[in-house]
């Protein structure tokens, strides 16, 4: 059997410490900015699209659609990381 | 003992540096001494300043850019800025190392890495999701793909130092192990050690050297990310901005481009970028590379005609040199005989750095003949 992967764990800060505590409790959280308005991700303390500092987080509410699928042939042996046209 | 095409066993990305600077150096007809501008990315071990101590250099304007595989297109277009500006008269931008035999340099972990590393996606993936994406919204298929290696394939069987020289099919692409779905083993670039290296300098003592002169005449500068969630759709890249400022700084229009470098770290790479550069509409590359339209004396735009990434070198993983070179190459008139463009007079090349599908830059230069 595979070697079950392992995943980086993030290094929280103070700007995404909250998304990180929320998604222990199952919550996806975004940032939307009350000063246009617009949500964002990933969460940012500065709105990225008007610069305002006043963005407060907020639950999404759950419902997206993929933009793609991406199942990956690749065979990931430890240790390996060159490219797959490496011989 | 023979060195294998591609790799460079014993000697250190800074020797290989100083390798490539002395070449362009004599092949410009200059000396070190002439040199009062350096260019270099994020492949110069450690950083700019002890490069320029390492190679000897006393210089009087600098800038290490790094924007990945492109950077050298940038410092192409920041050399003629600045050589305009006064700040300096001789530049020299080098590239060089060897992810083939040495260990393979990291890639930069940007401000979400936290968002993103948990999800292990390789640059494969990256670029298989941008292919993907775009068979789906406009029906491209995994032929006409290939066809761009294809492609190149014709164009590296004459150069001796190409990694991979011989020709294959449409089949042999389909038939080549799927590394991430929908790009199989010969939708990918090479991994390569090696370099390169560019002199720019003024018209007036371009003229006073015994090259043929090559003047670029349109440069442009671009990123792109997912801006907020924003910019999203994975079918375009930031040569849809960097493209129309440089044929408008120059004054030209893809229609009267006689041969395109194009930066080919995987086939969808070339083809998302000829549609951004506009030489076919959004949508229409696949059938614009399918049937040798990339061939030289065969179709109507001879692109990569070293070999490419696919095919030739990819070196350090970042091809911005290698396009540069062998456009500066056919607009001399110094590429193979069986790949030489007839006529060749202008040129553009352009590239990509960073991820498509996730955030990178790109760069156009659009070089003539003098």
């Amino acid at each position: 059997m595979a070697e079950a992967k392992k995943y980086p764990t993030p290094v929280t800060n103070p700007e995404t410490a909250q998304f990180w505590e929320a998604a222990k409790a199952g919550k996806f959280m975004i940032k939307r900015c009350t000063a246009c308005g617009e949500p964002h991700y990933f969460p940012r303390s500065i709105c990225p699209f008007c610069f305002s500092d006043k963005t407060v987080w907020e639950e999404s509410f759950g419902r997206g659609h993929d933009l793609h699928l991406q199942p990956d042939a690749q065979i990931r042996r430890p240790g390996r990381m060159r490219s797959p046209t490496s011989r | 003992m023979s060195i294998p095409p591609g790799t460079h066993p014993t000697n250190q990305p800074r020797s290989l540096h100083a390798e490539v600077a002395k070449g362009a150096i004599e092949d410009a007809g200059l000396t070190k001494a002439d040199i009062d501008g350096y260019f270099c990315a994020g492949d110069a071990p450690a950083a700019l300043w002890p490069m320029v101590d390492y190679l000897g250099l006393k210089v009087r304007h600098i800038d290490s850019t790094e924007t990945g595989g492109c950077s050298y297109l940038i410092h192409l277009g920041h050399a003629a800025e600045a050589i305009a500006a006064g700040k300096c008269s001789i530049a020299l931008i080098t590239l060089a190392g060897k992810p083939r035999t040495g260990p393979m340099p990291p890639r930069a972990a940007g401000a979400e890495a936290d968002f993103e590393a948990a999800y292990g996606a390789t640059t494969h993936n990256a670029y298989g999701m941008c292919a993907m994406r775009h068979m789906h919204d406009y029906g491209t298929t995994s032929e006409q793909l290939a066809w761009i290696k294809v492609a190149a394939s014709h164009h590296a069987q004459y150069n001796p130092h190409a990694m991979l020289k011989e020709v294959v099919t449409v089949e042999d692409v389909l038939n080549s192990p799927m590394i991430s779905d929908p790009l199989h083993r010969m939708d990918c670039c090479v991994v390569t050690d090696g370099g390169g290296a560019l002199i720019v300098t003024t018209p007036e003592i371009a003229k006073s050297l015994k090259k043929p002169l090559v003047r670029l005449i349109g440069h442009g500068e671009a990123m792109k990310g997912p801006r907020g969630g924003k910019d999203l759709d994975l079918t375009y890249s930031a040569g849809v901005w960097s493209g129309p400022r440089a044929f408008e700084e120059a004054g030209v229009t893809p229609k009267d481009i006689k041969y395109a470098s194009i930066y080919d770290s995987f086939t969808i790479t070339v083809l998302m970028q000829l549609e951004d550069l506009g030489f076919c509409k959004k949508g229409e590359g696949g059938k614009f590379v399918a049937d040798g339209n990339l061939i030289s004396g065969v179709g109507k735009l001879p692109f990569n005609t070293d070999g490419g990434g696919l095919c030739s070198n990819h070196p350090v993983n970042r091809g911005g040199m290698t396009k540069i070179i062998e456009a500066v190459r056919q607009l001399r008139g110094e590429a193979h005989p069986k790949v030489q463009v007839q006529n060749c007079d202008l040129a553009v090349a352009h590239g990509t750095g960073g991820l498509l599908g996730v955030r990178h830059a790109a760069s156009t230069c659009i070089l003539e003949r003098v």
